[in-house]
């Protein structure tokens, strides 16, 4: 062991820090070293002269501590069993106002926002599959009745399916009937245009 | 104040009790409390300050700094609880005045510095006991003041307070190796200020 490491570790031993292994081996440097033998004594002298030269505070300062410790006590102790007639929990506090804002700002951005988000009847299809049985077979093509005149039953056929798909596009979760569906039934009226031909 | 282990579990037991005491009201307790760390921790505040003026004023903020926060405190070690708020305060000081670290002691002539060395505690007669006067108590304050802030403080932590260097590094949130390594060139420094009176020693 170096006496610079011997030295930092004999700090550890004389505040009684260090581990039985260390001590040890700082004993048994000191066995051996003058110079930190001599170190260990003046590190001891030191402390005592620096004690014994201490600074004391006078007996007014002291009887200031006391008597703020005694006047903190007393004042601890009425708050510590003055009534109280309102819960702690039930106390105004300023989070409730940030949270009463947080609030209405968030109910007017939604109101706001909300036509933004609102579902295009051109993009969705629409999941009430009863009403779209019901307009299927309100439109579906008749086919009988259709051979005298089929320019004529073609123009109904269309205007009837044009009407579906306005009403389609004007009150959307209302009408049962998609662009796929009108699609289909446009093609089916095709099909049968063309058995006709 | 303590000098090996037992005596360190002495003094903490010591704490708890009065502390215990003084949460049950007893303010007694309290006044035992102040006089345990009355010397220490003024001594502390004294050296790393350099005015006996301020020393006072600090003094007095930390014990009521201590009172206050009494309830709340859980650590193990109510020295080093106490010797950090001490730290703080100072530090805080410090830097009000727009002064990087902890403030520098005056060291004239005539300044608090010999303010309180006319003060200074008698040791009283013993066998065992070094001969201290006016002089040496000089050198040991010029010495200390001498020092830079980091160094002063571990110096007097450990000198003064007997507080452990795990709990100084602690309070000066830095590792045990660098609060050894500063105690080691405080006492290079102090040692060479006390030659006369180390020469003593066999």
């Amino acid at each position: 062991m170096k006496c610079a490491s011997c030295q930092k570790s004999l700090l550890l031993v004389l505040s009684h820090e260090a581990s039985r292994w260390t001590q040890w081996r700082v004993d048994r440097h000191l066995r051996s070293c003058e110079t930190c033998r001599r170190f260990r004594e003046q590190y001891l002298v030191c402390m005592q002269t620096v004690r014994a030269t201490s600074p004391e505070p006078n007996e007014q300062l002291m009887q200031t501590i006391v008597s703020f410790a005694r006047r903190h006590a007393i004042r601890s102790k009425s708050e510590a069993h003055a009534p109280r007639s309102v819960p702690e929990y039930l106390l105004f506090r300023p989070a409730w106002i940030y949270g009463a804002l947080s609030v209405v700002v968030l109910v007017v951005f939604v109101t706001i926002m909300s036509p933004m988000f609102r579902i295009s009847p051109t993009d969705v299809a629409v999941h009430d599959t009863q009403r779209v049985g019901e307009v299927a077979t309100a439109v579906s093509i008749p086919s009988v009745g259709f051979e005298n005149n089929v320019d004529e039953q073609l123009d109904e056929l269309a205007l009837l399916l044009e009407l579906t798909t306005e009403e389609a596009i004007l009150s959307d979760n209302d009408i049962a009937i998609t662009w796929s569906e009108t699609e289909q039934l446009a093609q089916e009226l095709l099909k049968w245009e063309d058995a006709q031909i | 104040m303590r000098e090996n282990s037992e005596g360190r579990e002495a003094t903490a037991q010591k704490e708890r009790a009065l502390l215990q005491a003084y949460r049950r009201g007893e303010i007694r307790a309290l006044g035992d409390l102040v006089e345990l760390y009355r010397k220490p921790l003024y001594a502390f505040i004294v050296r790393m300050t350099g005015s006996q003026h301020e020393a006072d004023d600090i003094f007095q903020d930390v014990w009521f700094r201590a009172i206050r926060h009494m309830n709340t405190y859980r650590q193990k070690s109510f020295a080093s609880w106490l010797f950090r708020i001490a730290h703080n305060v100072i530090v805080d000081r410090a830097r009000h005045r727009k002064v990087e670290g902890v403030v520098e002691p005056v060291t004239d002539g005539d300044t608090p510095q010999e303010n309180w060395i006319e003060h200074f505690a008698d040791p009283g007669p013993g066998p065992d006991q070094i001969a201290i006067g006016r002089e040496t108590a000089t050198r040991i304050a010029a010495a200390v003041a001498a020092l830079p802030p980091e160094q002063r403080e571990v110096f007097l932590l450990r000198m003064e307070a007997d507080v452990p260097f795990k709990e100084i590094a602690a309070i000066q949130n830095v590792s045990i190796n660098t609060a050894l390594a500063r105690m080691q060139y405080a006492l290079e420094k102090v040692r060479a200020a006390l030659s006369r009176e180390l020469e003593v020693v066999p």
